[in-house]
């Protein structure tokens, strides 16, 4: 790849930040050298995406109609999966597991709430609502 | 307590090598991204079906995490310190000891909490390595992250939880930084180094015990991507699949084709500094390779985007073609410096 050849396509990912790469110069030089994005790069980067929004979306739809728990919800959303969460909790997947389930979750207390809030960085009164509205 | 500590901010394209050199020159040895890529023998391919990250395949383009400052180090002979902590008051405390003290270190982080990265990329990846320059008034760190243009602030609260985050190759709250004197004068062995790190690379390239590793994972990639779709009878799945060969290539702190355009450099670098013509020769052939590697991801990225319908054989075909590329230049490597 030459210095002139290097993308500069935008990707509004970057959020007008610019990465560094390395191409040849006019000397044969292999220097470092900014680029704004790559649309092959962006292209994998939104179908990556498109899956984790895709999750999100089912669950919250399925949180609404009482098929899934906010726990899921927001687990997904910090892209964790049950066996993450209950390394960062320090408790066995299964508990995890059952927790998830909304049955279980609704029966989960004040102190648990706290605990799962606190670990995935979400504020608890956030939390609490969520779970009373069935909404997120 | 800010100005305690003038760091140099280098932006580098690999997060591991840019932190290696970083604190290098900030200790005096100057030595550039590439060089300490190279040294710390970063190139690599290896796809572990088995393994799931987030339910894909692993697939990388580099050697394992954490190992490029260690071999460094060791390679230049330059003594260093490399903690790990259990506790997480306790690592917070020995990182301010640390900052207090006038010391800019790396660390370890996972690259969700890191609050300052643009959000597209804040994957739960636990191997992402910055410099953590100083501590402000109001508890945040100025931090060096490599593969950022300038300097950034996180708060305290995200550099705890991103330095004790759980998992796959959980940072453990991990310190390190070379055990320099500023402005050290001695005369580092930079050619062995150089000579060590090639070795290294050539032997895990070339021959690799296991098929899935090396220029033999390579044409392992390309022979289970000709079975993925009567593998994965769903189209979605198959482009997620596709999609993160790509993005391990090109977007998670690359420069590009997957560490081939930065291995590159190194070689050519190598090359001026050696004296050796066979050097120079193999970074304009890296390059070639680095070229074939973007063609094939431009290939795959119009296969996700659906613009090209049966793409497996042509895919799995140039994938080929670029494991004889890279072995060829390996190969010649070879017969003068193993």
């Amino acid at each position: 790849m030459k210095l002139q050849e290097i993308p500069q396509d935008q990707d509004p990912a970057y959020e007008g930040a610019k990465r560094l790469c390395y191409a040849v110069d006019d000397q044969g030089w292999i220097v470092p050298a900014h680029s704004s994005g790559w649309e092959v790069e962006e292209t994998a980067k939104k179908i990556a995406w498109q899956m984790i929004e895709s999750d999100l979306a089912r669950i919250r739809e399925a949180v609404r109609a009482g098929r899934a728990s906010v726990l899921e919800y927001f687990m997904t959303a910090r892209m964790m999966n049950p066996r993450l969460l209950a390394k960062h909790m320090g408790i066995f997947t299964f508990r995890v597991r059952r927790h998830l389930q909304p049955r279980v979750f609704a029966k989960l207390d004040d102190a648990w709430i706290a605990r799962y809030a606190a670990c995935l960085d979400i504020p608890v009164e956030r939390f609490q609502a969520s779970r009373r509205s069935g909404n997120v | 307590m800010s100005d305690l500590i003038r760091f140099q901010h280098h932006q580098s394209a690999h997060c591991e090598s840019g932190v290696t050199s970083n604190l290098l020159r900030h200790a005096g040895v100057q030595i550039s991204e590439a060089m300490s890529f190279g040294i710390g023998s970063g190139i690599f391919f290896l796809h572990l079906p088995w393994i799931k990250v987030m339910d894909i395949p692993l697939t990388s383009y580099r050697s394992f995490p954490g190992t490029i400052f260690k071999k460094n180090c060791r390679r230049l002979g330059i003594a260093y310190e490399y903690r790990k902590f259990r506790d997480p008051i306790r690592g917070a405390r020995a990182l301010d000891d640390y900052l207090r003290a006038g010391r800019a270190v790396g660390i370890q982080a996972n690259i969700h909490w890191l609050s300052y990265v643009p959000e597209k990329f804040r994957f739960q990846f636990n191997a992402h390595n910055l410099v953590v320059c100083a501590r402000n008034e109001d508890g945040s760190y100025i931090v060096s992250d490599p593969v950022l243009e300038t300097t950034s602030i996180c708060p305290a609260s995200a550099m705890t939880r991103a330095r004790f985050a759980k998992g796959m190759l959980a940072p453990k709250g991990l310190i390190y930084f070379p055990q320099l004197q500023e402005n050290h004068t001695d005369k580092l062995p930079l050619e062995n180094a150089i000579r060590s790190g090639l070795r290294e690379t050539l032997r895990r390239m070339l021959f690799s015990p296991v098929p899935f590793a090396g220029v033999r994972g390579i044409r392992f990639l390309a022979g289970k991507m000709r079975q993925w779709p009567t593998k994965y009878p769903d189209l979605a799945m198959r482009k997620l699949h596709m999609a993160n060969v790509v993005r391990m290539q090109e977007e998670i702190g690359t420069g590009g084709a997957g560490f081939r355009f930065l291995y590159a450099a190194f070689l050519q670098e190598s090359g001026e500094r050696l004296g050796s013509q066979v050097l120079k020769d193999a970074a304009r052939n890296m390059t070639e390779a680095g070229n074939a590697w973007r063609d094939f991801a431009t290939l795959a990225a119009r296969f996700c985007k659906g613009t090209l319908e049966q793409p497996f054989e042509e895919i799995s075909d140039r994938l080929l073609t670029i494991a004889d590329q890279e072995q060829a230049i390996y190969q010649t490597l070879r017969r003068h410096y193993l």
